[in-house]
């Protein structure tokens, strides 16, 4: 068996890919000096992905929101009465799954009896065995999940951002589904879905840490021969188109907050950012915000000196045709604070020297993660996602960024187009 | 592995050798009896000793070292283990091989530099850095009802007892805060070495007589202080329970039940209290409670059970709806019946032991748990990884039983949800 060998670069690594005949994807990180491993079965299929047509009739076809999530939460029962908990417990190993807005992923960790664990993982996800009783009982379970979210600040802001800058774009919706969404969900889009999205050619498996990679290949194979697995049907999902205007210019949200919080989000053209493949732009907004809004700003400094604000954070994110940037703030004089965060935003500056410490930072950073199986496992995970393959040259990358490209990306930088959204206290009901 | 220890007059130094990582780790732990008064101003002290320095009089000065030592972090945590109140400074870094030479001395002396030089001019900390880690702290003190799990927990224990160490607040106390003033958290700082045990621990693929050399040149700890400090706390026991309800504003309600663990052996609180909490809900949801409370009956989905080894309490908490509450509750005293009665099986206890072990053996992957595994050992008499994966196997299910026994039930908590649904739960 020769595999394909994708060499980290500059941090003497090794990842590992093989591309099975049924169309999936496994990436292997080996490391020895471990006890455990960590695999994941991910499915490209989350929960923005409400609306496909199939090859097949050409129709389109669409699933109340929050499907994808249900369907993870119901996956792990099994035909035999038994759930995929059952097989694991006995051995102590232990079992998880989450779902995000792109892809669900099932997890195994663990680090004894790996040669059961990976081919019960490829066996349970790949066994469909869903029931309308099954569907029902689970609807309460979710209901709570989601008051349980809810009742988190920093999730009402998360998700109540993205519902004031996209007016179509599915992000705009909670990964779960609100309460509404849950209750509408049937039998019937549960097997839509699976059967359409839960295919080899739709799927990758990631494994890290101490483990045979040859064994692990021929365990995922000789596992498949035994499943009947169908064509894949190649379902096209629908992206709705999305206008260049934020959805609403302001929103507020009375929640159960003591000190106010706010995101100021722009939503700026993927377009301005040509020059940029996906990867670098990731890594030169994330200098300019750091440099500009992060711990070694004077701007964050100044306003944590004057008791402007009590915390600061950014972020920056890439949907299709949109990049939006998010500067996060947590204030009781937020009018304020915002007024010196837009105009921060207009004079945007990154000096050579803060350059050179970022490239030795990232460097280190980039040598630190690999003592880390699952952060490996997960970054893979996103890279596939991302980029569509796994990034071998970030070392060459940070060690050629330059001051060029930083003032040509702050340039393309737009901020006309943005989005408030404030965590107000419940109180301030009466206050206003 | 390699583990050592270099005791010196005023502080010990326990290093432990291995080649597993590219970080090192180094915490110095400052150890005394707990003092609800005294929480708030050492917090303090901690936040300000790592927020600023003489020598990096600005936040912004002292990120930019972080950046310049590769990404190097140290950062000051408080925290309670039973009576004692520990802080502690803990840097984390790549090792030297990755990094330029000589860069080792500058990495280890961070952290003692920023305790030994502070940013004090006359006898007064900076009032600008003073002034911001006051306005985050009264921040974090504003913020605690925010998470309703983590307030319903707090809360459950102050009325558990609030004269005992478990219902103190490790965030501090407003009303101590409004005491501290720069000059006089110069004065506290004065007694921090006179008033800590000190130990340092050090884990990495390192030079470790080289390391131990930085820190006895830099670390000039002139206090000797060997005071016996009693790691368990004794809070109150109840003969019978009692129930609390308080209202909050939140979209979900959250219960807590507390118990307390009594006369236990060492065997007991090492290592078969472990077994029996996992079984009840400290592993996945096929545990006792989640089968109950999420599986069987849909009420939740977020349960399980927490082992308080130093407060000898056993914590069970679910995110329900208030309506459920009673329904709930019989659940939860289901489950903890069953256990003491032996209603669980010799599969349920094997899998328990798997699952620890397995859980300890990944613990050997982490450079923190790893720390705290000699740390433990150290504090306690703690068995190390392999020989508690040996008195796991050993268990059987009548010592799990004879545990279950001494599990006695103190006190039920629910933090409402509010709205229309606390209405209907009181009518």
């Amino acid at each position: 068996m020769i595999m394909q060998e994708i060499k980290i670069k500059g941090v003497d690594e090794v990842i590992l890919h093989e591309k099975c005949d049924n169309g999936l994807d496994i990436y292997m990180w080996v490391n020895e000096r471990v006890n455990n491993y960590y695999m994941t079965f991910n499915v490209k299929y989350g929960s923005v992905n409400t609306e496909f047509k199939l090859k097949k009739d050409k129709k389109v076809y669409s699933v109340p929101k929050g499907v994808a999530h249900f369907l993870e939460h119901i996956k792990f029962n099994l035909p035999d009465g038994k759930t995929a908990n059952d097989f694991y417990n006995q051995y102590g190993i232990s079992i998880n799954a989450f779902t995000t807005f792109d892809f669900t992923a099932y997890e195994v960790f663990g680090n004894n009896n790996f040669k059961e664990a990976l081919d019960y993982l490829v066996e349970y996800v790949n066994t469909p065995y869903f029931t309308e009783e099954m569907v029902e009982k689970e609807k309460s379970v979710i209901c709570e999940e989601i008051k349980m979210s809810k009742s988190s600040p920093s999730s009402k802001l998360f998700f109540g951002s993205y519902r004031a800058v996209f007016h179509n774009d599915p992000h705009r919706y909670i990964v779960t589904g609100e309460e509404e969404d849950v209750k509408k969900i049937k039998l019937k889009d549960i097997n839509l879905v699976y059967d359409n999205f839960y295919h080899p050619s739709n799927s990758f498996i990631v494994i890290t840490g101490n483990f045979n990679p040859y064994e692990a290949v021929a365990i995922i194979k000789e596992r498949y021969s035994k499943l009947k697995i169908g064509k894949y049907s190649e379902p096209k999902v629908i992206k709705p188109t999305e206008p260049y205007s934020v959805a609403k210019k302001y929103d507020v949200i009375k929640t159960n907050v003591e000190i106010p919080k706010a995101k100021i989000l722009y939503k700026i053209k993927r377009s301005n950012f040509k020059d940029f493949d996906d990867v670098l732009l990731r890594i030169y907004l994330g200098i300019v915000l750091r440099s500009n809004f992060g711990a070694t700003s004077d701007f964050k400094e100044d306003l944590i000196e004057k008791e402007l604000v009590t915390a600061l954070g950014y972020s920056r994110d890439i949907f299709d045709d949109y990049v939006v940037i998010s500067i996060v703030v947590e204030s009781k004089y937020m009018d304020t604070v915002l007024d010196m965060i837009k105009e921060k935003m207009m004079h945007l500056e990154v000096d050579e020297d803060s350059l050179v410490r970022r490239k030795r930072a990232n460097i280190a950073s980039l040598i630190y993660d690999y003592d880390d199986i699952e952060y490996i496992n997960t970054d893979i995970q996103d890279n596939i996602m991302e980029y569509g393959y796994v990034v071998d040259n970030f070392y060459e990358i940070y060690n050629s960024l330059d001051m060029d490209m930083i003032n040509k990306i702050i340039k393309e930088i737009s901020i006309d187009n943005y989005s408030v959204v404030e965590i107000v206290p419940n109180k301030k009901d009466e206050e206003r | 592995m390699k583990y050592k220890r270099y005791n010196f007059d005023t502080f010990t130094v326990h290093t432990v050798k291995t080649d597993k990582f590219k970080d090192c780790v180094m915490e110095i732990i400052l150890r005394k009896p707990i003092k609800k008064e005294e929480i708030t101003k050492w917090n303090f002290l901690t936040d300000m000793l790592t927020y600023t320095s003489k020598k990096y009089p600005k936040r912004r000065d002292l990120a930019i070292e972080f950046e310049n030592l590769y990404n190097t972090s140290v950062r000051g945590v408080p925290s309670r283990i039973g009576e004692s109140y520990s802080l502690s400074i803990i840097t984390n870094f790549l090792n030297p091989k990755y990094c330029d030479e000589g860069i080792l001395k500058k990495i280890i002396e961070l952290p003692f530099e920023l305790l030994l030089n502070p940013n004090v001019e006359n006898d007064e900390f900076d009032i600008r850095s003073f002034n911001i880690v006051k306005n985050r702290t009264k921040a974090d003190l504003e913020s605690l009802r925010e998470i309703p799990s983590r307030y319903a927990l707090r809360q459950s224990l102050v009325k558990l007892d609030d004269k005992s160490p478990v219902s103190y607040s490790m965030s501090g106390y407003t009303e101590d805060l409004d005491k501290i003033t720069p000059s006089n958290l110069y004065k506290i700082y004065l007694e921090l070495f006179k008033s800590f045990q000190c130990d340092i621990f050090v884990v990495g693929n390192l030079d470790m007589d080289e390391v131990v050399n930085i820190i006895t040149n830099k670390f000039t700890n002139q206090y000797v202080k060997n005071f016996e400090i009693s790691l368990y706390s004794n809070p109150k026991i109840r003969k019978r329970s009692i129930e609390v309800r308080e209202n909050g504003d939140y979209e979900q309600a959250n219960l807590v039940m507390l118990y307390n663990l009594e006369d236990l052996n060492k065997r007991e609180r090492d290592i078969i209290t472990h077994i029996y909490n996992f079984i009840l809900g400290g592993g996945s949801i096929s545990t006792k409670l989640g089968k109950y409370l999420r599986e069987d009956n849909g009420l939740c989905y977020s349960t399980g059970s927490m082992y308080q080894k130093y407060d000898k309490l056993l914590m069970i908490y679910a995110g329900i709806d208030g309506r459920n509450f009673k329904k709930a509750v019989r659940l939860v005293k289901r489950a903890i019946k069953d256990m003491a009665e032996g209603n669980f099986s010799e599969q349920e206890l094997s899998e328990a032991k798997l699952a620890l072990v397995s859980s300890l053996r990944m613990g050997q992957d982490s450079i923190g748990s790893i720390l705290n595994n000699y740390l433990f050992n150290y504090l306690d008499d703690l068995p190390l990884f392999e020989s508690r994966m040996e008195l796991i196997m050993d268990v059987t299910k009548e010592e799990v039983v004879a545990l279950a026994k001494k599990v006695r039930l103190n006190l039920v908590y629910l933090l409402d949800g509010g709205g229309d649904d606390n209405a209907r739960n009181k009518n």
